[in-house]
């Protein structure tokens, strides 16, 4: 095989297959054109160090195929670069608040020495970091890659901005929102601040998703900011051992929950991504909607907590209502059953609703995106 | 920070790298392959890499502003470009931009 030849074949390797035989041939031909004009020049054939020199004048095999791709050259763009950083900044510096919330409560209840949990929330919120900094980089390589550049990059208004207010990671600011939080009642927690209830849609659904993605973390160990798993959540009360229930419950749902928050992460970037698409983002919302009811049905018929929540009928809901009011009689389940109750209703409203801009294509008339 | 020289380099071939494209369309007005693409360009003053050339003349293939065909010359089978006439209505009013800018440059450079 000649050095021209593993050149080729190098480059080969590199290219797809519909294009590959075609630039093959163009460049051997560049490639003799070029021997042969310095053949012409020395007046004699080429030793193999002269070769070497030309092939090298025409670039790396890996640069040269790079040259005739048709999709980026890179993973995140200019123009992406600062949402990725953004949206890592604040992921971050949620991830970071939690987990020194998390390890604050942890040494404070005397759970664990002070050095173990430090130690704990260290790799915690490392392998985190790494999680979040490796899937928005996943998602900046596909936005990369479409055709057409999410709305978010372009559409925007200057009213709308209120998400990008956050001082995350400035001291001075943080310093100034002491000051003003001493002054004033309005309170601010670990430096970040924004303006509440001005979120618009765009913001809200990404911050629907990472909040999603952070408890995605949660649910499946991965990240442990809060120092309780389910099995902790549930105690003996009334007789009745809840931690073995919710254990039980928590162990039947573990997949449909992932898959659901899951579900939640990739609407919401959608939502950022279109906030023109109506239709189908009300098309997602009765969806999860109808995950939610079916989930609530599911736990006054059919999981271990039915037995104890289930309500004969709208008779004994009340009187069971009445009874813990009056009497303080069964009061958690009764609690629970009635918090069941209403996600069921607020599932079966939001449905409706959603079926209305499905129908409709407009958005409901005042209400921003819900970030459930 | 980078130094005069690595600045004024990077910001050189910024500068070059527009010009370049117009100056390959403008020699293809008349047939040519690769290489003798390669040589009338250096003759003017603007030389040019293959691994950049190759590459941007597929490109501009592919955007249907030139046209190509393989035929054999000088006992190599080689593949000739041309402007196509998309490319001839791109490219005369690429000039008339070009001329613009530089009038405007000129005043105050």
């Amino acid at each position: 095989m000649t050095l021209t030849e593993r050149y080729l074949k190098a480059v080969a390797a590199q290219l797809p297959q519909a294009t590959r035989d075609d630039i093959i041939a163009e460049l051997a031909d560049a490639i003799a054109d070029r021997m042969e004009a310095r053949e012409e020049e020395l007046g004699r054939p080429l030793t193999e160090d002269e070769q070497e020199a030309v092939l090298r004048e025409m670039g790396h095999p890996l640069s040269v195929a790079a040259r005739y791709g048709s999709g980026p050259q890179h993973v995140v763009g200019p123009e992406l670069y600062p949402w990725w950083m953004f949206g890592l900044k604040v992921g971050l510096g949620v991830m970071v608040a939690l987990t020194l919330l998390g390890l604050a409560v942890r040494v404070l209840s005397g759970d664990i020495l002070a050095g173990q949990s430090i130690g704990q929330a260290f790799s915690d919120v490392f392998s985190g970091a790494l999680s979040l900094i490796g899937l928005a980089t996943v998602a900046a390589f596909i936005i990369e890659r479409q055709k057409e550049k999410p709305a978010f990059l372009r559409d925007w208004r200057v009213k709308d901005l209120g998400l990008f207010e956050w001082a995350a990671f400035d001291h001075e600011s943080f310093g100034r929102k002491v000051a003003d939080s001493a002054a004033s009642t309005t309170s601010s927690s670990a430096g970040l601040t924004w303006n509440q209830g001005k979120m618009p849609p765009v913001a809200g659904a990404l911050a629907s998703a990472v909040a999603w993605f952070v408890f995605l973390l949660w649910w499946t160990g991965l990240f442990r900011v809060v120092p309780v798993s389910i099995g902790d959540l549930g105690a003996t009360i009334d007789g009745i051992d809840y931690s073995l229930i919710l254990t039980q419950i928590a162990a039947a749902l573990y997949w449909p929950v992932i898959a659901y928050a899951v579900a939640r992460i990739l609407f919401g970037l959608f939502r950022a991504w279109r906030p023109g698409a109506i239709r189908l983002a009300g098309a997602g919302d009765l969806m999860l909607a109808g995950v939610r009811m079916a989930l609530c049905s599911w736990l006054l018929t059919g999981s271990t907590l039915a037995p104890l929540i289930r309500p004969a009928g709208l008779d004994d809901f009340i009187q069971r209502v009445q009874i813990m009011f009056h009497e303080g009689q069964g009061t958690l389940s009764t609690l629970l059953m009635i918090i069941v109750t209403i996600a069921f209703v607020t599932a079966a409203w939001e449905a409706v609703t959603a079926a209305t801009r499905l129908i409709g294509g407009k958005a409901a008339v005042g209400t921003g995106l819900r970030t459930a | 920070m980078p130094n005069e020289g690595e600045l004024f380099e990077s910001m050189r071939l910024e500068l070059r790298r527009g010009s370049l494209v117009l100056a390959v369309l403008a020699r293809l007005r008349e047939e040519r392959y690769g290489y003798t693409l390669r040589q009338a360009l250096a003759g003017d003053g603007l030389e040019m890499e293959e691994s950049t050339l190759y590459p941007l003349l597929r490109r501009l293939e592919s955007q249907g502003l030139l046209t190509s065909e393989w035929r054999e010359e000088e006992k190599r089978k080689k593949r000739f470009y041309r402007l196509s006439p998309l490319g001839e209505r791109v490219l005369a009013a690429l000039a008339d931009e070009w001329r613009g800018i530089n009038a405007s440059l000129d005043k105050i450079l």
